[in-house]
């Protein structure tokens, strides 16, 4: 326990069940002042459920938090907000319909309004000064904010967690979300916030990032709190360690060099061009290879790996699928193509459906006989499929939504290998997803790797490229700008160096 | 985007409106689009409009309601008798505070109870229908008497819609109310974290949409002089109009006040429905048309918006 005239928040003995889910059990933690404090563990081990309670977003079902050694029991972000307590959520947490001003002082009108009446022109400026602050020169306060991609959606959602200059900040999960710019912008908030004597309180599945930014970090496992260290007393593996209750060997990518792939040519895009995105991407995938695409989050990788499935629009050029060229989402699945999004709550699952369903939707070739839906033989598939990735769930028939992320991303995947997919375009594969469950994904990108399937594989993480792909394509400025092939001398310097 | 697009994007209501003007005036030139024709189709349109003001609130939170069109009957049914009894005193304290009760139950059932609105409004349609013969009492419809009728005149017949669309105008776009509305239909759990009373909000723009579709039923009754009972959903059809219209506003939303765009909407619909009646088409395919035409201007404003994201 730290020296009490130096604690600025304590949370003391913590409940929240869900159902027989023991989210958060009997958890306390202190924060003191200026520091960052890491909080780490697997996906489901209760670190989101905390913050959420400590945000106002829950209500805990028993426990005692003070904030400046005063009793707090928020009921909403807002009352958090107003005992200087703000959070980023790890999920999109703004409001489509509204436009960057209305989102960023939702809940605050009174700053803006006098007899009743709003007014915009204020708010707007103060919103433009806050953005400009942030470096976000070009978000108009005034556009809706649906009109902003997802990563300029999460640095309007910190502009909106900081210009109340907090005194506890958390962040959950968010620099996955975020460009290496937009991550600068988020280390830049806390540094600040630490400057200013406040704290921070980071959930990140990123251990290099815990270990840069925190000065102690709070390990929590099925609920509760398994320790709380000095960052600089542990190393990374004793971290993983405490993290799964177990020793987890630190080389869990491929280790594998100079397979040789075959020549047979499964996927090929020819000339294809989005306007504002991408132009001439002319690429080919190999049957059993994986495909790295990597580069800066505005390079157009992901727009290309969307288009590739059909779902960007104002696409020209061609897709060919084996010798068949393909045209939307139809001819594309139909093809064997799979598409995993890297924002997977909006467009890969469906949150307020079963597991059962989301994964059974994919396959309906395999399980309706004419217009017929057997419920046992459908029950049984997903119970089947389920299995292959060891979805932590309580039952097939659970919600999608009540999952954590990793254990939703396993469901993500789960649908498209239960529909046999041979070609799979996986965005962000391993966002917001902790150690154990990125072992397990990278481990079965081996095993779809050695059945023959093929893979293209788009991300910002440069170490998860190099990791597991047989080659690696960078992006920059909607381009192909060069290809790296496997091995064990490249380095996350050398693809920097044609991504920037 | 460019400030003369929006501006342009701002100005394609009116200029479906002109469109249709013109095109039906090339076709019927001699029976169409008289200034007293014209001038008769925006009197209906601002009847339209009282219910479609109150009716956007609703929908912008993601409900169908189909009620609106019943609570507009009964009320309007209530407050004649009062009015043909003890006059104006009679007829809009009568009227409004009918339509407020109903409002206020329609909307605590779907608040709280956790089945689907659009389950529940039917329930109630059915219900106030019923309710609605009964006060009839087997006639077809209930007259009202003639010192009500000059609310169904013009100029008077103007006013209330007038009024009610600034007011709304200022409500959606400038209040506090109009921006929690917009968030609860954004997201309601957001909305809830972020600390607005959703069911307080909620109830408010039921209590408001039944005060429009009270006035409605009372300038309605004016206009027509009379007010009939409804069955089998008859009520729900006085909605479809103006629901387009609301349908219409929400594409349009970021470029112009939804409230113009409703009365623009509601004018739009009765253009076109009068100029195919011109033209001798029979009213079902006169259904067909003007649904057509619905789609294909929100079709194109929703296009033009897909273009507009910058990732």
């Amino acid at each position: 326990m730290a020296d009490n005239s130096n604690v600025l928040a304590r949370f003391e003995n913590m409940y929240k069940y869900f159902g027989i889910t023991h989210a958060v059990d009997g958890v306390t933690l202190e924060v003191t002042r200026g520091e960052i404090h890491g909080l780490v563990g697997e996906n489901g081990s209760g670190k989101s459920t905390l913050l959420s309670l400590i945000a106002g977003i829950r209500r805990p079902d028993s426990g005692k938090m003070t904030v400046n050694g005063q009793d707090y029991a928020p009921h909403d972000n807002t009352q958090a907000s107003q005992r200087g307590v703000s959070m980023i959520v790890q999920e999109i947490n703004t409001l489509a319909g509204l436009t960057v001003a209305e989102n960023i002082f939702l809940g605050q009108e009174h700053l803006f309004t006098k007899y009743g009446f709003r007014n915009i022109k204020k708010m707007n400026e103060m919103a433009r000064e806050y953005l400009n602050k942030a470096g976000l020169d070009l978000i108009k306060p005034d556009e809706e904010i649906s009109h902003y991609s997802l990563e300029q959606r999460k640095l309007i959602e910190m502009v909106k967690a900081s210009y109340i200059k907090p005194e506890l900040l958390m962040i959950d999960e968010t620099s996955t979300a975020l460009s290496h710019d937009g991550r600068d912008e988020m280390y830049k908030l806390m540094k600040d916030t630490r400057a200013r004597n406040g704290s921070v309180l980071l959930i990140s599945h990123d251990l290099q990032e815990i270990f840069q930014f925190c000065d102690r970090i709070t390990i929590m496992r099925d609920g509760r709190v398994v320790d709380t260290v000095n960052a600089k007393d542990v190393d990374e593996d004793k971290l993983k360690a405490l993290m799964v209750g177990r020793d987890v060997s630190g080389h869990y990518y491929r280790e594998d060099y100079g397979t040789p792939i075959s020549d047979k040519v499964v996927l090929r895009t020819k000339g294809l061009t989005c306007p504002g995105h991408f132009e001439n991407i002319d690429l080919e995938l190999h049957e059993g290879e994986i495909l790295g695409l990597g580069g800066l989050s505005e390079s157009g990788m992901h727009e290309i790996g969307r288009a590739i499935f059909g779902i960007e629009y104002d696409v020209t050029g061609d897709v060919i699928i084996g010798d068949k060229k393909v045209e939307g989402i139809q001819q594309t699945m139909h093809a064997g193509l799979g598409y995993v999004s890297k924002n997977r709550d909006v467009e890969s699952l469906f949150a307020k459906a079963s597991i059962a369903d989301n994964i059974n939707v994919t396959c309906m070739d395999k399980l309706s006989r004419g217009i017929y839906l057997s419920p046992r033989k459908m029950k049984k598939f997903a119970d089947e499929s389920t299995h292959t990735l060891s979805v932590k769930m309580r039952d097939v028939d659970q919600l999608v939504g009540e999952l954590s992320g990793g254990n939703k991303q396993k469901v993500a995947l789960t649908k498209w290998m239960a529909r046999g997919t041979k070609i799979f375009v996986m965005d962000s594969p391993t966002r917001g997803i902790d150690v154990a469950v990125k072992a397990v994904i990278y481990d079965l990108l081996t095993k779809l790797k050695d059945q023959g399937c093929s893979m293209i594989v788009i991300s910002e993480e440069l170490l998860e490229l190099i990791g597991v792909c047989d080659r690696i394509l960078v992006t920059k400025d909607g381009r192909i700008v060069d290809e790296f092939l496997r091995s064990p001398d490249l380095s996350e310097e050398t693809i920097v160096k044609s991504m920037i | 985007m460019s400030k003369s697009k929006r501006v342009l994007h701002a100005l394609m209501p009116f200029l479906a409106l002109v469109l249709a003007y013109v095109i039906f005036k090339i076709i019927e030139p001699a029976r169409f689009g008289s200034p007293s024709g014209l001038f008769l189709l925006l009197q209906q349109a601002m009847i339209q409009s009282l219910l479609a003001c109150g009716l956007y609130f609703i929908l912008t939170m993601g409900v169908f309601d189909l009620t609106v069109g019943a609570v507009a009957m009964i009320s309007a049914i209530l407050g004649t008798m009062a009015g043909n009894a003890i006059g104006w005193a009679g007829m809009i304290p009568v009227s409004i505070v009918t339509a407020l009760a109903m409002s206020m139950i329609s909307s605590q059932l779907m608040i709280r109870l956790k089945a689907p609105p659009m389950i529940i409004s039917v329930g109630l349609v059915l219900i106030y229908e019923a309710l609605s013969t009964k006060l009839i009492q087997g006639k077809y419809s209930l007259p009202i008497d003639d010192e009500f009728r000059i609310l169904g005149q013009a100029p008077w017949v103007l006013i209330p819609g007038i009024v009610l669309i600034l007011v709304s105008m200022v409500l959606i776009s400038r209040s506090k109310f109009g921006l929690y509305i917009h968030a609860i239909g954004s997201n309601t759990e957001i909305a809830k974290n972020t600390g607005i009373n959703v069911t307080k909000y909620q109830t408010l723009a039921w209590l408001f949409c039944g005060l429009c579709a009270a006035i409605y039923g009372i300038v309605n009754t004016c206009y027509t002089s009379s007010v009939a009972y409804a069955q089998n959903m008859a009520s729900a059809t006085s909605v479809f109009k103006p629901m387009m219209a609301c349908m219409f506003a929400t594409a349009f939303r970021k470029y112009l006040n939804p409230m113009i765009s409703v009365l623009i909407g509601c004018f739009f619909l009765n253009l076109v429905s009068n100029g195919l009646l011109c033209m001798g088409l029979e009213s079902s395919l006169q259904n067909v048309v003007v649904g057509l035409a619905m789609i294909v201007i929100v079709r194109f404003s929703n296009k033009s918006r897909k273009y507009d994201v910058s990732k």
